[in-house]
């Protein structure tokens, strides 16, 4: 069956891209807009990938400068490899992602389905609000902010809550075994009332018959939760963990180099590939290797995201990205 | 499988389809400006239309009255080379490097950029040919390297070549401390034969035993008195290698690890346990802004003379400077400040004879420098001024250190009068370092230092500061430098030194 | 076009009402809602304290912040570190409209594109609709890197200093894309569109007029991420822009925090940092151009909130 109907769409692809294009114009004059704005924005750019593998120097255009620029292979990207610091840099920044895309998806998905269910919806409107604010602070404000908590001398906690209970100082910024959670923290607190929005949306797109008729079948509000609103839910929760799983090889920089202040002692947790190339290409104004990490990060992030789609439109062809 | 290839395929075929229009696209447009000049050095000839030079700056901010200035410096202009300026001043968070480096790497048409070893990375674009070299211009229009000296003009040159020309004004640098007047005087201390980093403790400890409410020591980053081992670093701050300030040896040695730098880290050890530094001084971030909290008594500095006026007016808090190790001329001042112009220049001798003037005309510099005078300065003497309500200003640059002769700026009523005459005198004391011009060419190496210079940030803040035990840390630090390639990189920067050296 | 939505909109406060007598009936306990309510109300305190910390900061006297730190009830209230809004004013002022303008224009032009490209690869009988997908989604994990990029827009599309560079490069946002592809998956039938058809509908006069409307919650979703995108972005005027006329709010307060890490990142050690010095934004003014960075921003949110879950209002205002 697989076969027949492979042939069928190849042929078929074959004989009418035109003729395809000729039945649904008003379709592809649709996506024009778009398609242009990505070819200008991003595919025309895309050829500059070569400069990855080149030793960039200038020879009068930035065109002539890729061409005449001398090809060196992979030499750009041994600084990913050749570093004491590989393993930990590459696992970290999965790690990271892996518990933000669980805890992304799982804390917003619950947060949109017990908002709804607050019987006073003004309040609710009012919590939802209020959660969406820690979204408006950049990083290093949220930095100067966890430093008047964590700071050794001076800080919140230490100063108040620990000294109020008696017990030792503790060197928040010289103990990485906090880290993780404090990053996790900050990360959920600042992403989830952005995230809520999404799946509230999806949520008020529901049409009520059903519940309705879930009610009559005398169906608990656990129960309308968990066979209506999560399958309902599940296109986009699958949609948005797939992009998610797109940068999993990608930190976000904010996060992770301005909370923990940059502190040397906290690397071994708090350094991710994006904060090791900021270090390590900083005053070097080196274009080829700024783009070796770029690619490198795409490469293995096309990698996982075409597995993860792959499994995806084996369960479910629907529901896969492309 | 077949329909991803056949996706791949596309994509291929587009990016390649669209590139190639873009390189059609963009050969070069004329700009309308005259391609030939005259080669003579005399006026241009009034048919010619005027050239536009542009030029980036690092500064506070594009002043409001920049038009008008540039309005006046431009009829002055026109007339001496028919050139106007169109001056574009960055501010210190607009992330100069970044709008800089980027415009040289796609070839933009500007026509001279400031830049330094700490602003648009001189050395890296000088090597990977973003400047146009100068040495032609150099010859053909003397008077720069009359004003600045062979040797000093030199020392920002690579492998004989030009890039830029360095701002005529102190060549040498010291080290020191700053130490807050009015506690000096409360107790009385003894500032005279402080001539090493740690000869400072006992006034450290009279601030301990007495100001509880004051830390003694102000470190953050790289501003340690570390600096005061002041090493003749071969590369970046953060990268392993360098010589001793005196000239010694020709020996390049890993100075994190050098037996005066763990000494250091021992003395900043008992300082941070005796309570002269700060609890969290590994992750404190500006040292300027904490000198300015008033919380500090004391911190490193880089000196010159009048370096403590000059941080008074700023910070509100009168200090007293302490000189401590000797003034060396080094690479740090060859490439302190300079002009260079920028590879996509269309026009880079008229450029070059506009850096010029910023040496030899004492009106340009200063109308660039100070404004326009009756409005925004008054002549109080033909060289003394004082600025018309500087706080609202609408133009007080403070350019004078970034470009051209800074000897012929005109001086403001509350300064020394012999500033100029002490700084020339400061100049000769320095100590020419051996290594001075010499450049080390990164290509081969690159890896390593990137490495390097990860490990060096991942342990040096908690050194610097005496955070955390030595002996323990230093270990591991030597052990992660050895995986990343330090010995390396430490025998590239010999083999180089040496080869220069040879040549010389 | 807003006439035909408008004309949509009785059928669609019905099915709104019709919705809210089912929630009515539908409640939970009375105890679960208390639960919910302490779950929420922490989680709200969580998030609005730093924000009242960060007013109160900015509002507190410079020196009490030296010598106390941050704390939510200063002993004296100051205005000063507004004074910096005050001395830049014509500056912030242009600022803003610079932000108002863009976001506006740039979230409508935006919705639009994105809509117009999300909607076919929600079709289900188009044949492209994987290809077109992947063709949006590959740009957002592949880049080509910065110089190439700043190229096309100082030499393709030479739109390099203008209110455009702020506008084009964010048009296309494939991400918010894949998003509102699902949005009209899951709340378009193809029935509907079907029906439609044998109406003698086109395909953009349904777009318009019957899918649009009935996906407002999704399009108040994407406004809103657009409107936040294009309020919150400071890195293409850092990239493209050297005119600072053109600078908007969020690269206002970009500079101002970026000066400070600047200076801390080695280049302090230049002979004449103590110029710079005196220029130092204190701490209460950093704060308070954050205040003023989020703005006007943060009424931008009901406006859009009433849309996703406007059911749920009028099921309270009822009920």
């Amino acid at each position: 069956m697989t076969r027949s109907n492979t042939t069928i769409i190849s042929a078929s692809t074959n004989k009418g891209f035109l003729h395809e294009v000729k039945k649904n114009l008003p379709l592809f004059i649709m996506l024009m807009p778009g398609v242009i704005i990505l070819i200008i924005n991003n595919y025309i750019p895309m050829a500059g990938v070569i400069i990855a593998f080149k030793r960039y120097r200038f020879h009068g255009s930035f065109f002539s400068s890729i061409i005449k620029s001398e090809w060196i292979g992979f030499q750009n990207f041994e600084f990913f490899f050749k570093t004491p610091y590989a393993y930990q840099i590459t696992r970290n920044t999965i790690l990271y992602n892996f518990a933000f895309i669980i805890l992304g998806l799982i804390i917003p998905v619950t947060f949109a389905i017990l908002l709804n269910e607050i019987t006073n919806k003004r309040t609710a409107k009012l919590y939802q609000s209020v959660m969406f604010l820690p979204y408006f602070l950049s990083w290093i404000i949220v930095s100067y902010l966890a430093y008047s908590l964590f700071s050794i001398e001076s800080g919140f906690i230490n100063k108040t809550i620990i000294a109020g209970l008696g017990m030792e100082p503790v060197k928040w910024y010289f103990e990485p075994k906090y880290w993780p959670f404090i990053l996790t923290f900050f990360q959920l607190w600042k992403y989830t009332g952005y995230n809520v929005v999404v799946y509230l949306a999806a949520i008020t797109g529901i049409d009520g018959e059903y519940y309705e008729a879930a009610e009559i079948d005398g169906a608990s509000k656990f129960q309308q939760v968990w066979y209506i609103t999560i399958p309902l839910l599940r296109s986009l929760m699958i949609i948005m963990t797939l992009l998610a799983v797109g940068r999993i090889f990608n930190a976000d920089f904010g996060l992770f180099y301005n909370v923990p202040r940059n502190s040397g002692q906290l690397y071994p947790v708090t350094d991710v590939i994006d904060t090791y190339v900021y270090r390590a290409l900083r005053n070097t104004n080196n274009i080829s290797m700024a783009t070796a990490a770029g690619t490198y990060q795409a490469v293995v992030g096309c990698i996982t995201v075409f597995t993860a789609n792959y499994i995806v439109r084996k369960i479910d062809k629907d529901k896969a990205l492309f | 499988m077949p329909k991803t290839t056949k996706i791949w395929g596309l994509i291929l075929v587009m990016v390649l389809v669209f590139s190639l229009t873009l390189t059609s696209c963009v050969t070069p447009s004329p700009t309308g400006t005259g391609t030939t000049e005259p080669s003579d050095g005399t006026p241009a000839a009034p048919t010619e239309p005027t050239v536009t030079l542009k030029m980036y700056l690092v500064g506070n901010r594009q002043e409001p009255d920049t038009p008008k200035v540039l309005e006046e410096a431009n009829k002055y202009l026109k007339d001496k080379l028919n050139v106007a300026l169109d001056l574009n001043v960055f501010g210190w968070g607009d992330d100069y490097d970044q709008k800089v480096n980027t415009a040289l790497a796609s070839g933009e048409a500007i026509d001279i950029v400031f830049t330094a070893n700490w602003a648009a990375n001189y050395y890296v674009n000088a090597a990977s040919g973003y400047f146009t070299e100068l040495n032609q211009y150099i010859e053909k229009y003397p008077a720069i390297k009359q004003i600045l000296g062979e040797d000093f003009l030199n020392g920002s040159a690579l492998n004989g070549k030009n890039y830029a020309v360095p701002t005529n004004k102190e060549k040498v640098h010291n080290w020191g401390y700053l130490v807050r007047k009015d506690l000096v005087d409360k107790y009385n201390m003894d500032v005279t034969g402080i001539d090493s980093y740690e000869k400072i403790e006992p006034l450290l400890k009279i601030v301990k035993d007495n100001e509880p409410e004051i830390t003694p020591l102000c470190i953050a980053t790289m501003d340690a008195p570390f600096q005061l081992l002041d090493w003749d670093r071969i590369s970046d701050d953060d990268v392993p290698g360098a010589l001793y300030p005196d000239n010694r040896n020709n020996t390049i040695i890993n100075n994190f690890l050098a037996p005066e730098s763990i000494e250091y880290y021992n003395t900043m050890r008992d300082w941070f346990n005796n309570g002269y530094i700060h609890q969290d001084a590994a992750t404190m971030q500006n040292q300027l802004e904490l000198m300015k909290s008033g919380k500090y008594f004391a911190a490193s500095q880089s000196l010159k003379p009048g370096k403590d006026d000059e941080i008074v007016a700023s910070t509100g808090i009168d200090w007293v400077q302490i000189d401590v190790t000797r003034p060396v001329m080094s690479n740090r001042e060859t490439t302190g400040a300079l002009l260079a112009i920028p590879a996509g220049s269309k026009n880079p001798e008229k450029a070059f004879r506009f850096i010029e003037l910023l040496y030899t005309d004492k009106y340009v510099k200063n109308l660039l420098n100070y404004g326009l005078e009756d409005v925004h300065y008054k002549k109080l003497s033909d060289n003394v001024i004082e600025l018309i309500d500087p706080a609202n200003s609408g133009y007080n640059p403070g350019h004078g250190w970034k470009f051209g002769d800074q000897f012929k700026d005109y001086l403001m009523s509350n300064e020394d009068p012999q500033k100029w005459e002490k700084f020339l005198a400061y100049n000769d004391e320095g100590l020419a370092l051996n290594s001075l011009g010499f450049v080390f060419d990164k290509t081969n190496v690159e890896t390593q230092i990137s490495a390097c210079k990860n490990v060096v940030q991942a342990y040096y803040k908690q050194l610097f500061t005496g955070s955390v035990e030595v002996e323990p840390t230093v270990k591991q630090f030597e052990a992660e430098l050895k995986a990343a390639g330090v010995d390396d990189l430490i025998a590239e920067m010999q083999r180089q030194y040496d080869e220069w050296l040879t040549a010389k | 076009m807003a006439e035909d939505i408008s004309v949509q909109n009785p059928d669609i406060i019905i099915e709104d009402e019709h919705r809210f007598k089912t929630n009515t009936s539908n409640r939970i306990s009375p105890v679960s809602n208390i639960l919910l309510n302490i779950l929420f109300a922490l989680c709200a305190i969580i998030c609005i304290a730093p924000i009242l910390l960060i007013i109160m900061i900015s509002l507190t006297e410079e020196k009490e912040i030296l010598v106390n730190g941050y704390t939510f009830f200063p002993q004296k209230l100051s205005l000063k570190a507004y004074d910096y809004v005050i001395t830049a004013g014509d500056v912030i002022w242009r600022a803003y409209g610079v932000s108002i303008f863009v976001t506006v224009v740039g979230t409508l032009l935006s919705l639009m594109v994105i809509c117009l490209y999300a909607y076919p690869l929600s079709r289900q009988s188009f044949k492209y609709k994987n290809f077109f997908s992947f063709f949006a989604y590959f740009t957002m994990i592949f880049g080509g890197g910065l110089v190439p990029w700043y190229m096309v827009y100082t030499q393709l599309v030479n739109i390099k200093n203008t209110i455009w560079i702020l506008i084009v490069p964010y048009l296309m946002n494939a991400w918010y894309m894949m998003i509102m592809r699902t949005f009209f998956k899951t709340t378009i039938h193809e029935s509907i569109i079907e029906s439609a058809k044998i109406d003698g509908a086109g395909e953009f006069r349904t777009f318009f007029v019957i899918v649009l409307p009935l996906c407002r919650a999704g399009l108040a979703t994407i406004g809103l991420f657009c409107t936040l995108g294009y309020w919150n972005d400071w890195w293409l005027p850092l990239v493209f822009v050297t005119d600072s006329k053109l600078y908007n709010v969020q690269y206002l307060m970009y500079q101002t925090l970026n000066m400070i890490q600047y200076l801390a990142s080695g280049s302090a050690q230049f002979a004449e940092s103590s110029k710079v010095l005196a220029d130092l934004p204190s701490e209460g003014a950093r704060m308070a151009i954050a205040v003023i960075s989020i703005g006007p921003i943060i009424f931008a949110y009901p406006f859009f909130q009433k849309y996703f879950i406007k059911g749920l209002t009028i099921g309270a205002v009822k009920g």
